[in-house]
C-alpha cells in the first residue's frame, strides 16, 4: 500500500513539475502573443480611439467579431498607462 | 559537519517560520479567506487574469526573483563573518522580505491585480509614480553596469567558462528554432539543451579563453564592453529568439546547481573536514565600510528586496486562484531564495576552507583559504575575490561527491554568469521603455527610436561601469550602490503595506512598520556615508547617483511619515478598497 | 463575391474628369452611340449630382429604366447604400456581442456616415451590386463623380488590400505563435478557426477581384474627360500621373470635349503616341434623347474609339 502512494506522490510532483516547467516555456511567448493582439485591435479599431486606421469598412467588417480583442485592448489600456510590473515579471528582470 | 548542521537547522527554521509566523501573518493580519474575491476569478479573461495552480505560479515567481543577486550579495558581504550574514538572511528574509513580498502580492490582488507603484500612489500621493520610474531607471542602470562587470570580472577569473557562456547563445537559439519554429517536443528538446550545456562545461574546461590586454585595457574592461553590445544586439532581437530559450533553459540550471550545492554540503560533511573557516565576526575587515549599516545593503536579494514587489504585483497577483494561496507564491518564494543565500554563504565559509590554489601556485587550506579572499574589502581582485570564494567553495564541495574540480568549478562560473546575462537582456529591454517614456516626455522625439534609447541605456551603463576603474577592481564600490536603491524602495513598499494594514484597523501594523523604518535608517545612513567616501575620492557620477537616491530616501520618509500620522489622526485615504 | 473576370464578356466604361467638363453629357452620349451601335447598355450614374436626370429630361432611380432600344439608365443613391450597409453592421454588432458591449451605436452610425471612406465604399457596393445582377448587357457605362471622389473610387481596392495583407499577415503571425503556445501547453496541435482570419481573407477576395477588374484594358476603360484650355489639361496630366500610381494607365482613354473650331495643340509628353478624339462644341443645348441622337448623327465617327 505504501508503494502505491508514494508513486502516485510521485507521479503527482512529476506533473507538476511537468507544468511548470511548460509554464516556463511558453511564458514570454504568450506575453508576446497577447500584444500581438493587442497591435492587432488597435490597428483595426483604432479608429475608435482617433488612431489611424484602415478603411472604415474594413473595421465594420471585423467588428461583429472582435468582442474579445476589444475587452483586451481596453484591459491594455491600464497596463499601458503602467507597465513596469507586467514587464519586471513577464521577462523575468532580475 | 558544522555547515551541514547549519544547512538543516536554517531548512526547519524556515518551514517553522512558514508555518507560524506565514500562517500567523496570513489568517490574523491579512486575514486571507478561501472565498474571498480574487481578479483572476473576477476579471478573468483567458488572457492575464487566469486563475493558476499555485504551483505553477510558485515555479515562474521564483524564477523571476532568484538570480546573481542572492549569490553576489552574500558572497561579499561574508566579509563581516559569516554569523552577521547568517543572520540577516535568515531573520531578514522571515520577518521583512518574505513579508514584503507576500504583502505586496495580497494589496496588489485586493486592488485588481493593479501594479506597485499604482497602489502606492493609491495610499501615499500621485508623485510617486514618477518616483517609482525614477528608482527604476536608476536601478536598471547600475543593474546593467554591475552584471556587466559580474560577468566580465568571471571571464578573466575562470577563462574556461567563457567558452560555455558564449555556446549557450546558439544552443538557446537552436531551442527556440525547434521549439517554437519546427513545434518539436519540449521536454525532449530541454533535456538536449541542458546536456548540451554541461558539455560545452566540460569542453570549456580544457579549452580556457583568455582576453589579453588590448591597448591598455585590462582584460575586464574589454569583456564589459563585449557583454553591453551583446546586451544592445539581445535586446532588439525577438523574445522568442534568444530570451525565451535562455531563461528556460536557466530555470533548469538553477533547479541543478542548488541541487548540487545541497548534495555537496551534505556528503563534504561526512567524508571531508568541513568547518566554517570564516570568522564568526570580522566587525572591521580592512578598507571595507563598516557592518552596520552596509551589511544590510550589500545582502538585498537575499534578504529584501524592493524589486520583488514588482514581480508580486506584476503577473502572480494576477493568477492566484484563491487567497490562500499567496502564502505560498509571495512568502514562500522569497524564504526559498533565501535559502539559496544561505547555501552561498556556506559555500564561502565552509567550502572554500577545504583548499584554494592561489594564482601564484600557493596552495591554501581553512582560514587562510578564507582571508585570501576577505582579508580586505578590495583583497585579490575586489568583486572578483567575493565571486571567486563561492565559486570554488561551491567546486570544493561538490568535488567530495566526485564532480572534478575544474568541470565544477565552470559549472558555477557559468550559472551565475547566466543568470547575469539574461538579465542584461532584460534589464536594457526595460531600459529602453524607460527612457523612451521619460525622454520623450520632455521632449526628446529621437528616443521614440528604440535603437536610439537602447543605445542611451547601454552606454550610461557602461560609462557606470567604467567610472569605478577599467579593471574590474573597483566594481565592488556599484554594489552597495545597487542595494540601497533596492532597498529604499523596499522601505516604500513596507510604509505603503502598514499604511493598508493601519487603514484597515489591524493592528499588525506595526510588524511592518518597524521593518519600514529599520530599512529608512539603514538605507539613509548607508547613502549619506557614500556620499561622503564618493566625495573624497572626487567621483562625479557617483556623487550624483547616490546623491539622487539619497534625495528619494528622504522623500519617502518625509511623505511616509506624513501619511502615517494623517492616518492614524483619522485621515481617509483617497479611494477605499473595495469592501475589504 | 465570385470572381467573374475569368469569362466575363463585359465591358466596363468609367467616365471621369472635372466638374463642367461636361463628362456626365460625354457618358450619355457614349451610352446611346453604343446603344445605337448594336450594344445592350447600362448607364450607371454614381455621381451624387446626378446629372442624367437633367440630361435625358426625365427622373431616374436606382432600378434601371429603360430609354431607347437596348439602353438602360440608373441612378444610384450612395447615401441608401452607406446606410444598407451600416444597418447590417449594427445589427451583426448586436448580434454579436454580449449585452455589455453593445454600447451607443446609433450615434457610431450617425458619424460614419460622414466619415471619410464611407462615401467611395457605398460606391464600390453599388458598383459590385450592378454587376452582380446585370447579365444581359454588353456594357456597362459608369458616370463617375467629380476627380476626388472618382480617384478614392479607384483606389479604394488596393488601399484596402494593402491593408488586408497586412492585417492577415499579423493575424497568421498570432495564429502560429498561439498554436505554439497550446502544444507547449497541452502537448498536441490544435487548429483553430479564427473567424477573423476568415473574414480577412473574404475580404481580401472581394478587393483582390475588383483589383484584377479595374486593371484588366479588355474589360475596364477609364475616359478621362477634358476641356482644350490650360487649366483643364494640366489637372488631366495629374489625374494621368495618379492613375499610374494604381497601375491604371493602360485602362486610360483620353477624350478632349467641347473642342472648338481650331485644333488645340496639347502638350507632347501628356499622351504620348495616341490619337485624342475631339468632340465638338454642341451647338444645341444636349438636353433630351432625341438632342442627344442629333449630336451623333453630326459627330458619331468621333466616338469610335469607343469600339475598340
Amino acid at each position: 500500500m505504501k508503494g502505491e502512494l508514494l508513486r502516485q506522490k510521485l507521479r503527482g510532483w512529476w506533473r507538476l513539475a511537468d507544468q511548470v516547467a511548460r509554464a516556463e516555456a511558453s511564458e514570454k511567448l504568450e506575453w508576446e502573443v497577447r500584444e500581438m493582439e493587442n497591435i492587432f485591435a488597435l490597428l483595426t479599431l483604432g479608429a475608435f480611439t482617433g488612431l489611424p486606421s484602415p478603411p472604415m469598412q474594413l473595421t465594420l467588417e471585423l467588428l461583429p467579431l472582435m468582442e474579445r480583442e476589444l475587452l483586451l485592448m481596453l484591459e491594455k489600456v491600464d497596463t499601458a498607462s503602467d507597465p513596469l510590473a507586467e514587464l519586471f515579471s513577464a521577462l523575468n528582470v532580475l | 559537519m558544522d555547515a551541514l548542521f547549519t544547512m538543516v537547522l536554517a531548512f526547519v527554521g524556515y518551514l517553522i517560520a512558514y508555518r507560524l509566523y506565514g500562517r500567523y501573518l496570513g489568517s490574523k493580519i491579512f486575514q486571507l479567506a478561501a472565498d474571498a474575491k480574487v481578479p483572476a476569478r473576477e476579471l478573468q479573461d483567458g488572457v492575464d487574469f487566469v486563475p493558476t495552480k499555485k504551483e505553477v505560479i510558485f515555479g515562474h515567481h521564483f524564477t523571476s526573483i532568484a538570480g546573481t543577486g542572492p549569490i553576489v550579495g552574500p558572497a561579499i558581504a561574508v566579509i563581516w563573518g559569516w554569523v552577521p550574514a547568517l543572520l540577516w538572511v535568515f531573520l531578514g528574509s522571515i520577518v521583512m522580505g518574505a513579508v514584503h513580498d507576500f504583502g505586496a502580492l495580497i494589496i496588489s490582488m485586493r486592488n485588481q491585480g493593479k501594479s506597485v507603484s499604482e497602489f502606492t500612489s493609491k495610499y501615499i500621493n500621485p508623485r510617486t509614480r514618477f518616483i517609482f520610474f525614477l528608482i527604476v531607471f536608476l536601478e536598471l542602470l547600475i543593474i546593467t553596469a554591475i552584471f556587466g562587470l559580474v560577468i566580465a570580472v568571471i571571464f578573466a577569473m575562470y577563462p574556461g567558462s567563457v567558452l560555455p557562456v558564449w555556446l549557450e547563445i546558439p544552443i538557446a537559439m537552436a531551442l527556440g528554432w525547434a521549439v517554437y519554429k519546427r513545434g518539436a517536443s519540449i521536454l525532449l528538446w530541454s533535456i538536449v539543451a541542458v546536456a548540451a550545456m554541461y558539455l560545452t562545461v566540460w569542453w570549456g574546461a580544457y579549452a580556457p579563453i583568455v582576453m589579453p590586454e588590448i591597448a591598455g585595457m585590462p582584460a575586464t574592461g574589454t569583456w564589459t564592453l563585449i557583454l553591453l553590445a551583446y546586451a544592445f544586439v539581445a535586446s532588439v532581437l525577438p523574445v522568442t529568439t534568444l530570451l525565451q530559450p535562455r531563461d528556460f533553459i536557466n530555470s533548469h540550471q538553477l533547479t541543478i546547481a542548488m541541487g548540487l550545492l545541497v548534495l555537496g554540503i551534505f556528503v563534504a560533511a561526512f567524508t571531508t573536514e568541513m568547518a566554517f573557516v570564516a570568522p564568526a565576526i570580522q566587525a572591521s575587515p580592512e578598507a571595507a565600510p563598516s557592518m552596520w549599516p552596509f551589511l544590510f545593503i550589500t545582502i538585498a536579494c537575499g534578504a529584501i528586496s524592493g524589486f520583488h514587489s514588482l514581480v508580486s504585483s506584476g503577473t502572480s497577483a494576477k493568477q492566484i486562484a484563491n487567497e490562500k494561496d499567496s502564502l505560498f507564491v509571495g512568502y514562500g518564494g522569497m524564504l526559498t531564495e533565501s535559502s539559496l543565500s544561505m547555501l552561498v554563504i556556506i559555500a564561502t565559509c565552509a567550502g572554500i576552507g577545504l583548499g584554494y590554489t592561489t594564482k601564484a601556485g600557493a596552495s591554501l587550506a581553512g582560514v587562510g583559504a578564507w582571508s585570501a579572499h576577505y582579508s580586505s574589502w578590495t583583497a585579490a581582485a575586489g568583486l572578483g575575490s567575493k565571486i571567486s570564494a563561492f565559486v570554488v567553495g561551491a567546486a570544493n564541495m561538490m568535488e567530495s561527491f566526485g564532480m572534478p574540480h575544474a568541470i565544477a568549478i565552470v559549472i558555477m562560473g557559468v550559472f551565475v554568469a547566466s543568470f547575469a546575462g539574461t538579465t542584461l537582456d532584460t534589464a536594457t529591454r526595460v531600459q529602453r521603455y524607460v527612457l523612451s517614456e521619460l525622454f520623450t516626455s520632455l521632449g526628446f522625439e529621437s528616443f521614440r527610436n528604440k535603437y536610439v534609447a537602447t543605445f542611451v541605456a547601454v552606454a550610461a551603463a557602461a560609462m557606470l561601469a567604467f567610472a569605478t576603474g577599467a579593471s574590474g577592481k573597483g566594481a565592488l564600490t556599484l554594489w552597495p550602490l545597487f542595494g540601497a536603491v533596492n532597498q529604499v524602495l523596499a522601505a516604500l513598499v513596507l510604509t505603503v503595506i502598514t499604511l493598508y494594514l493601519l487603514q484597515r484597523g489591524s493592528r499588525g501594523w506595526i510588524l511592518t512598520a518597524i521593518p519600514a523604518c529599520f530599512m529608512v535608517v539603514m538605507t539613509l545612513w548607508a547613502l549619506v556615508i557614500n556620499q561622503g567616501m564618493y566625495m573624497k575620492q572626487g567621483n562625479v557620477l557617483l556623487q550624483i547617483i547616490n546623491g539622487l537616491v539619497l534625495v528619494i530616501a528622504a522623500w519617502v520618509v518625509v511623505e511616509g511619515v506624513l501619511r502615517f500620522f494623517a492616518m492614524l489622526g483619522g485621515t481617509p485615504t483617497p479611494a477605499a478598497d473595495t469592501a475589504r | 463575391m465570385c470572381s467573374e473576370n475569368a469569362e466575363d464578356p463585359r465591358q466596363f466604361f468609367f467616365f471621369m474628369g472635372k466638374g463642367g467638363t461636361g463628362k456626365s453629357t460625354v457618358s450619355a452620349l457614349a451610352a446611346c452611340f453604343l446603344a445605337a451601335r448594336g450594344r445592350r447598355v447600362l448607364l450607371l450614374s454614381l455621381d451624387p449630382a446626378h446629372n442624367q436626370a437633367d440630361i435625358f429630361d426625365r427622373p431616374f432611380s436606382g432600378r434601371p429604366q429603360a430609354v431607347g432600344e437596348r439602353l438602360r439608365v440608373a441612378e444610384v443613391d450612395q447615401r441608401h447604400w452607406v446606410d444598407r450597409y451600416l444597418q447590417s453592421v449594427q445589427d451583426h454588432v448586436q448580434r454579436a456581442y454580449t449585452y455589455q458591449s453593445a454600447f451607443n451605436l446609433d450615434h457610431w452610425l450617425d458619424v460614419l456616415r460622414e466619415s471619410p471612406g464611407i462615401e467611395e465604399y457605398g460606391m464600390i457596393l453599388a458598383f459590385q451590386h450592378y454587376r452582380r445582377v446585370e447579365h444581359d448587357i454588353d456594357v456597362m457605362v459608369m458616370d463617375l463623380p467629380p476627380t476626388g471622389l472618382a480617384m478614392k473610387f479607384l483606389r479604394l481596392p488596393r488601399l484596402s488590400l494593402r491593408w488586408l495583407t497586412h492585417l492577415q499577415n499579423l493575424r497568421e503571425e498570432i495564429l502560429r505563435k498561439k498554436e505554439i503556445v497550446h502544444r507547449i501547453q497541452l502537448g498536441r496541435k490544435e487548429l483553430e478557426t479564427d473567424r477573423i482570419l476568415g473574414r480577412l481573407k473574404e475580404q481580401g477576395a472581394f478587393y483582390a477581384d475588383l483589383k484584377t477588374l479595374f486593371e484588366n484594358p479588355a474589360a475596364t476603360r477609364i475616359h478621362l474627360v477634358f476641356n482644350p484650355e490650360q487649366l483643364s489639361i494640366r489637372e488631366t496630366g495629374r489625374i494621368c500621373d495618379e492613375l499610374k500610381e494604381i497601375e491604371l494607365e493602360r485602362c486610360m482613354d483620353p477624350v478632349m470635349n467641347k473642342a472648338a473650331g481650331e485644333e488645340f495643340p496639347l502638350p507632347p509628353e501628356l499622351f504620348p503616341g495616341r490619337n485624342v478624339p475631339r468632340l465638338s462644341l454642341s451647338g444645341r443645348p444636349l438636353i433630351g434623347l432625341s438632342a442627344l441622337h442629333g449630336f451623333l448623327a453630326e459627330q458619331g465617327e468621333r466616338m469610335e474609339f469607343l469600339l475598340r
